[in-house]
Parts: structure tokens; sequence; C-alpha cells
């Protein structure tokens, strides 16, 4: 802001001198505004008065501006897509702020994807001055903010970009990628915040200071907007310099620990205009939900007592309950986690997973489950124990009574109990479920353990709620494979993988190395005997279940955004405990309730390799490219250059409605895969990642000779030409076969898939034009990652979450 | 009929035996509450049965969730309450009356017994006779029913019989006698 001091100033003050004048306030030293002059009173006494002069307006304390240079030339704006509940101020704290000077009233207009707002959070055509504008974008695209002030006439337009609000908490990446902005920071990692001078130009230059905070809630920052650093994190200086993401990283916190016990949520505050509070101007990660998590060891007890009963109205309703000792003292009721065990095992085999999760709040129940006769019998019986307990809890202990959210229940089912609770949930959403008290809403999360497939996938179907399921390699009962092993022939009720493609919620999969069947209860028989492969073992099983369920739960149940990185992140980003010579592949399907643009999921358009299933151009560079069922071809996994599914255990023989189906490619020098997006979709900046699976592809000779995990590299390329490729590395890898074998010669178990999710920030932080993305480009070979590989490729998708 | 039976277990040839080698001990009961029995694609409560104690076959006894052949009592599936791996020791109990010294007991195929109707049941026990399967011998049959009030009081009595003669069921025994 210019401010003139003009020569006229100290020719007043020679003329007219000093004198009492009733503009001035009292004992204070300030600049007053009267009729378009400035008059500079000191104690109570004129001391100066300018006349502004045209084009100027009289700013109190600053005296004349001049109006052209009120307001900057450009601006980045949060994108905030969520619809509004009536004027919200707190939201105004995470929107962009324009101050605006003067006195009177300030007209606004403002075109593009963007809202203008008053401090109230109530939309605005006109502000009082002095006094903020704040903004939001609810799409991406660029915008003006017209600001008209009498006096001022009509100021210049102020260039409006919306851009995503990634947050600020970042953790680095390998060469090749800066930074991408995460929520949750392991225990002795490093919390650091990035500040990206691509996404927000117009604070280039800025200084203020970087606040760590203990969480405050949206409600809590309104009323106490004070900047109090959490302790022994000292607020400290940053300034952002023209650069890039790389070059505009702090860190906050090293090796941190939360302490045990908790959740350690924080949120970061910069206080660009240093006056230690949150304020119009300010950046915050965190206004609602926590800036960032620093997780301790998830799978050690939580802060609360759990408590076991043991309740008996009938041989298959006996049931062990797990349960905070302090549940009466929540502030809300705790959900209620259903474990539904498997056949030949027993209800209290459990306790490992029912006291830890009843130690972080929640209320588990395991019921004795009639799995001997089938599936059916053993959705009844999870149907008559849930219905039973929801209706007679209170029986427990008078202080469950209220105190359970009967409308927020999980089930966990391990086997065939597994595949049961997925058949139970269809009969409630059928309405033949024999139960009082219960309805299809009421579950609101499924996670099968190592489940088996006697019935269709159409009906045994995760359907529209959100879907879990943790398996082990090394499985000897549910292998998983596609074949038994004791009984010849093709075993499609191994195949666990089969039930997830009737979903149509959000799915997450864990495929544990090493684990058997029986290593995710206390006592069953050791059913790894006869498998040839290393075993993990139930001790470092039970580890990595207990923090995996608490991550899941409070992901799915809570909300937590960090935990769910957990889930989202790959493990070698975000890893829970797990002995070092064992991997886990993971899967993290978010999209598939809308949430998120499927370019290609090879569903449809199954005719022509050249085109997506969303309609647009594929092309392909790559060796032995191929689309088909996700289904092995023979009851082998031994490498078969007439069987290009080999491995693929997604879809044996399954109606064609839920046939899983993919792509195979393989390379051994440089190639390339790639996808247009829709015209209508090229516009990416309010998209949040990237994702795709990827498998490699057991036993075959490509896999054999990379004998490695597998890497490459993920380009989008805009309407410029430009492409950013970041490599897969920087996020983690493609595991590689589990080293079991049987089935056929050679070494490996069946193909597991792995998902690659990439942000949209981590891109557009290296150059590109989010607004105007034209091809999904995946770069293979030596330049890009593993010079040599084989891949089952499938759901490339821009996800919205 | 041959064809039929081949067509059947093409899948699954039964094995070469009928991998029971004798009953030991068993007693019939009776159940004040009726209890659900699901061994059968027709459900059915039942108020009396038999609880049978036998030698079997260990490798019939492994705790899977696939490839669990079922245990046929005369025109009944037995419901198993151990599994004894290692020594071959079934505890189970049928529903109904039963001539035990008389009616074939064998391992069927490994169908799920809540989908055992009546034309699959014919066919395993049409298979098992051209086996020449039978009857097995039989040490001790009590015949004063045990007068229990549900289940789990048969499951109880079912527990001691575990813990004296089975070598891989210690984990379920708690389980089993929970009240």
């Amino acid at each position: 802001m210019e401010v003139s001091l003009p020569m006229v100033w100290l020719l007043s003050l020679a003329i007219l001198g000093c004198r009492t004048d009733s503009r001035c306030p009292s004992e204070a030293t300030a600049v007053v505004c009267d009729e378009g002059r400035a008059i500079e009173c000191a104690d109570g006494r004129s001391v100066a008065t300018e006349e502004c002069g045209a084009g100027d307006i009289c700013v109190p304390d600053a005296g004349c501006v001049t109006c052209a240079t009120l307001l900057p030339d450009a601006l980045t704006v949060p994108i905030d897509p969520q619809p509004l509940d009536g004027a919200e101020a707190w939201r105004t704290l995470g929107w962009r702020a324009v101050a605006v000077e003067g006195s009177g009233t300030a007209m606004l207009a403002v075109d593009g994807p963007f809202e203008a707002f008053d401090s109230t959070g109530a939309l605005a055509s006109r502000i009082d001055l002095p006094g903020h504008v704040f903004l939001r974008a609810t799409a991406g695209g660029t915008g003006t903010l017209s600001v008209t002030i009498e006096g001022c006439g009509d100021l210049s337009d102020i260039a409006l970009t919306a851009r995503t609000d990634p947050g600020l908490t970042v953790t680095p990446r390998a060469a090749g990628v800066a930074a991408s902005f995460v929520d949750a920071f392991p225990l002795g990692g490093s919390v650091r915040v990035g500040l990206d001078p691509v996404r927000y130009p117009d604070r280039i230059g800025s200084t203020g200071h970087l606040y760590v905070v203990t969480d405050r809630d949206r409600d809590a920052w309104l009323a106490d907007p004070s900047l109090t650093e959490a302790a022994a994190l000292l607020p400290r200086p940053v300034t952002m310099v023209d650069g890039t993401l790389a070059d505009n990283l702090f860190e906050v916190w090293a090796d941190i620990d939360p302490g045990p016990s908790t959740l350690g949520a924080f949120d970061v505050v910069i206080d660009w205009d240093d006056d230690g509070q949150l304020g119009p101007g300010d950046q915050i990660d965190g206004l609602d939900g926590p800036g960032f998590v620093a997780l301790p060891d998830l799978s050690e007890p939580g802060p609360f007592t759990p408590r076991i009963d043991e309740v008996s109205a009938s041989f298959f309703l006996t049931q062990r309950v797990y349960w905070p000792i302090e549940i009466d003292s929540f502030d809300t009721p705790a959900p209620l986690v259903v474990i539904s065990h498997g056949n030949g095992h027993e209800y209290d085999w459990y306790d490992f997973l029912g006291e830890h999760l009843a130690s972080w709040g929640y209320v588990v129940m395991s019921h004795r489950n009639d799995t001997m006769p089938g599936i059916e019998a053993a959705a009844s019986t999870t149907l008559s124990n849930t219905d039973a307990f929801v209706r007679n809890h209170a029986l427990i202990d008078s202080s469950l009574d209220g105190r359970i959210d009967v409308h927020r229940i999980v089930w966990i089912g391990h086997s065939r109990g597994g595949e049961g609770i997925l058949v139970a949930h269809d009969r409630l959403r059928q309405g033949n479920a024999a139960v009082q008290a219960l309805q299809a809403d009421d579950i609101v999360l499924l996670s099968s353990i190592a489940p088996t497939v006697f019935q269709d996938p159409r009906q045994a179907s995760p359907a529209d709620v959100p879907y879990h399921m943790v398996t082990g390699g090394a499985d000897g009962d549910v292998t998983g494979g596609v074949g038994d092993p004791v009984f010849p022939g093709p075993c499609g009720l191994c195949q666990w993988w089969r039930l997830l493609q009737g979903g149509r919620s959000r799915e997450h999969v864990t495929y544990l190395h090493g684990a058997i069947h029986n290593d995710f209860n206390c006592c069953g028989v050791n059913d790894g005997n006869a498998v040839n492969a290393p075993k993990l073992g139930r001790i470092a099983t039970h580890r990595y279940v207990k923090g995996l369920y608490l991550a899941l739960l409070e992901s799915e149940l809570h909300g937590d955004r960090a935990l769910g990185e957990v889930l989202r992140r790959m493990p070698d980003d975000l890893a829970l405990p797990l002995p070092s010579d064992f991997a886990v592949a993971t899967q993290s399907r978010i999209a598939r309730s809308g949430e998120g643009l499927f370019l290609d999921d090879f569903q449809s358009q199954t005719e022509d390799p050249t085109v997506s299933s969303g309609g647009t151009a594929v092309r392909t560079t790559a060796t032995g490219y191929l689309e088909g069922r996700l289904d092995d071809g023979n009851n082998l996994f031994a490498a078969n250059a007439n069987d290009p599914m080999n491995g693929m255990t997604q879809s044996q023989n399954d109606h064609t409605s839920i046939a899983a189906r993919g792509a195979v490619l393989e390379w051994d020098g440089p190639a390339t895969w790639e996808v247009d997006l829709p015209d209508a979709a090229r516009d990416v900046s309010i998209r949040r990642s990237l994702s795709l699976r990827v498998a490699q592809a057991t036993r075959h000779p490509s896999t054999l000779a990379l004998g490695d995990t597998l890497a490459f590299g993920i380009g989008l390329v805009d309407g410029s030409g430009t492409e950013v490729v970041l490599p897969t590395a920087a996020y983690g890898r493609v595991t590689e076969p589990f080293e079991r074998s049987g089935l056929g010669a050679g070494v490996g178990w069946g193909n597991e898939f792995n998902t690659i999710r990439v942000g949209m920030a981590d891109f557009e932080s290296l150059g590109l034009d989010l607004t105007d993305v034209r091809t999904v480009r995946l770069h293979f070979g030596p330049d890009h990652g593993s010079p040599v590989g084989r891949i089952g490729l499938d759901d490339v998708v821009l996800e919205d979450r | 009929m041959t064809l039929l039976i081949a067509l059947a277990f093409a899948e699954e040839p039964l094995p070469a035996s009928s991998r029971v080698d004798h009953i030991v001990w068993a007693q019939p009961f009776t159940l004040q509450t009726p209890h659900p029995y699901r061994h059968t694609a027709v459900p059915r409560d039942i108020d009396r049965g038999w609880l049978v104690e036998l030698r079997v076959d260990p490798t019939a006894m492994l705790a899977r969730q696939i490839g669990v052949p079922g245990l046929w009592i005369g025109d009944d599936l037995a419901v198993r309450t151990n599994w004894d791996h290692l020594g071959g020791c079934a505890v189970v109990w049928v529903p109904g009356d039963h001539d035990l010294r008389n009616e074939p007991v064998f391992f069927g195929s490994t169908t799920l017994p809540e989908r055992m109707d009546a034309e699959r049941s014919a066919l395993e026990h049409t298979a098992a006779r051209e086996k020449g399967w039978g009857p097995v011998p039989v040490r001790t049959l009590e015949t004063k029913p045990l007068a229990l009030a549900d289940l789990r009081g048969l499951m109880a009595i079912a527990a001691d019989r575990i813990e004296a003669c089975s070598t891989a069921d210690d984990a379920r025994l708690e389980a089993l006698r929970a009240k």
C-alpha cells in the first residue's frame, strides 16, 4: 500500500501550528479522515492535514491512499465445494480474504466459479468499509473480483484462480517429487510444512510465523482465534520464496512422539500478519478436523480400560462382549463392532482384537457362529446375535444403556463368517432377515478376514456398504489360489478377491505376506504346515491387524482423514508395524461410490482395446497388451504363454454383470500406456488424486527377470503439451508376488494388486496446468523405473476425495 | 445310477474308505428347549438325538473352511463338536432316533450340509453302499437318555468327552462349556 507523505503536511504544520481538534482522539496518535482530508493527530491535537489528491481516498490510520493500489492484482482462492448451511462464519477462516480499506460501502461483483462473502459467512454483494471480502471457489477455473468504492470509482479487477487446498503439512518424497501434502505422520517421523509458490504466487515474498497448535474444532477457533503454540513447538518465522515447493519446506517437528495411547492431533497456522491471531489473510490447516495427526503405534492399547463379559441365552446366542468401563463418560455413544468367527473356530478366540478396540472406545461383541452347516446358517447367527445384542445390551450392565450407537454397526467376519456377514447384509437389504431391531442402514462397514466364496458373489456382496478385506498369503485353508491343496481341481471358493467386485462403495484390501488362516485368531490349528512359504506368525499378524482395524474404524466411522491415510497411502509410505522381511500389498478403491471419474476400469467397451471404458482413446507401445477377465485360465499358477491372465483370482467364472476385468501388458525397454480424458473432464483442479491398481504377473519370465518390487512413471499431459511425470517409487513399491510355491512349477502366489495414488497437488507443484489435462500416460522402462516387467492394470481413476 | 453318481462326484471322488473305525460310546438325549438342526436343506427343530463319540481318520477331522466331509449317521449328517485332527476322536450329535448298530456311518462329500437335500443324500448313500460302507462296530451304547434343558447342557457333556479323548481341542473347551 502506497501512502503519500507530501510536503503539504509540513507546510500545514508550519502555517497552522498544533491545536486541539475535536476530530482527534484524546491521548493517542492516529490519522483520522474528514471529507477527503487526512488529519494526523497526537494527544487530541491535529498536527498535520493532507488533502487527498484525485484518485486517492483517505483511510483511517493510513492517510491518503491511492485507490489503484488498494487491492492486489491477483489471488489464488481455495476450492471449497462443500454446500453452505446458511451463514457459517467459521468457514471464512479457511477462505481467502481481501482487505478493503476506505470508508462507506464497497460494491462487489464476482464471476467465474467464485463466491464472495462478508465476515459473517453470508454471501455478499457489498461490505462496509473498512472490511474484508472472503472468497471461495466452488470449482476449478479463473474469474475476477470487481470492487467499487465511492470516491474511488471502479478499482482494478482482481484476477482470481481457483486451486484445491491440499493443506500445509507435507511429507518429503524421493527425487522427482518435492513433497506430498498429507495429514498423518508416523511415530519418529518428521512434520514439515510446504508452501507452494506455484499454487500461491501472490504470497511470494510474504513473511509470517508458523504455529503448531493443539487441535481445535471450528467453533473453538471462532471463539478463540489466539495462537498458542503446542508445548515445545515454538512458532518459527517463514518467508515464501520464489521457486518451487522444494524451496519452501519448513520442518516443524522432528522425531515426533505424541506419547502413548493418544492420537496426537494438531492444527497448523501461518500467521501472515503476525498479530498472534488466526484472522483474515492467515492460512490454517485443520479448521475442521485436525491439520495433522502424529500417529502412535496403533497396535498399542488405547486410553480406555476394557472389560469383558460373557452372555448366553442359548447355544447359538452366546457372546463375549468387550467394552470400555469409561463408556458412561463418552460424549457420544460408542459404535458397535460384531465379530463372526469361522468354521471350527470359537467366539472367544478374538480377545486380542476385542480388547484392543475396546481400549480405543469401541464396544465389541464376538458371538458363537453356526458355520458348520454353511454360509446361510452363519449369516443367520450373525443376524440373530446382533439383533439380540441391540435389543438387550443394557442387561449386561446398566452403564451400557443408551451408550452404544446401534445405528453404527460394523460386522467383521472371519473365513466362513467373513462370507456370512455379506449374506446377512444381503438379507437385510432384501427384507429377508428374521430380526426385530436391525435395519440394513445400521450396518455401516463390513470387513472380511480370509473369507470363503461358497455363494454367488452377487449375493455375497458388500453392495453399497464400505468394505474391507484382509487376507494372508500363506493361508493353508482358504488359500487365495486357483486350486485347493487337498482336493484337486478348480477352487473358486478359495479366491477371496472375487467378493470385491460386487461392491459399490469404498473398498480397502490388505494382503499380508506370510500370514496363515489362523494367524487371525488366537488358537486355530496351524494351517501353514503344508504351505511352502515364509510365515509371518501369529504375534506379528495380531500386531498388524490391531493397528489396521483401529485405522479402518477411525477412518470409516469417525471420518478421520489422517487415519484414513493408513489405508490410502502405500505401505512403504505410511506403514503399520511389520517385520522388515515381510511385505503387504494394499488396495484402496475409494471412488466406487461415485466420488471420482473412472478413466478406464475395463468393465465396458471390451471389444476394442483402443477405447477406454470411459469412451476415450487408449494407446500403448507395450508388448502383449490384452484386456479381459481377471481369471486365471487353468488351475495352476505355473507360467503359461497360453494363459495371459495367469495368476488372476479376481473373477473365477463369475457372472458377466460383476466379473472383474482388467488388462495385462509387459515391457523390456521403453514403453507407454496412455488414456485420454473426456473433453468435459479436462479440468482436474477439483480432483484430489490419480490412482490406479497394478499387480505383477506371478511366475512370468519378465517378473522373474525383474525379481524385485516394480516401479514406473505416471505422467499427466496438459493442453500446452507440458507433461509432468512422477516416479511411482516415490510413493511405494508394487509388491513382488509372495514367494509361495505350489499349484504348478515355480514360485509366486496370486497376482496381488496394489493401489498407487498420487496427489494432484504433486503434479501442480511441478508446473502442470490442472485446469486442462488431456492425457494420463504411464511410462515403463529403465528411464522411469523397472527395466523389465509384466503387470496387470486396472481402475485408472481421478479421485475427488 | 452309476452315471449319476459319477456326475455328482465328478469334482470330488469319494475316498477309498469310509474313514470311520468304530463308535466308542453313544447315549441318547432329550432337550427341553428344542434346537434348530441346520445340517440339511430343510432345517427343523429337534428335541432328541444321540451324542456319539467315534474313532475316525484324523485327516477327516481337520478344522477347515472348505473340503470338510460330512459325517453320515444313518440318514442324518452329524453335527461336530470338536476337531481332533491329531488323534481322530470325533464327538458329534445327530438328531432323532437311530439304530446305531445297524445304520451306515461314513464320511461323505464336502457339500455344505445346508445344501444337502434328499436327492443329494440319496446319491451319497447309494455311492456308500456301492463301496460296501455300512454300520461300524459299537463299543458302548447307553440307553438311558440324558435329559437336558437345551443344547448348552449337551455341549457341556460333549466337552467332558472331548477333554478325555481328544488331543487337539483344548482351546475350545471353555467355549463349549459356556453357560
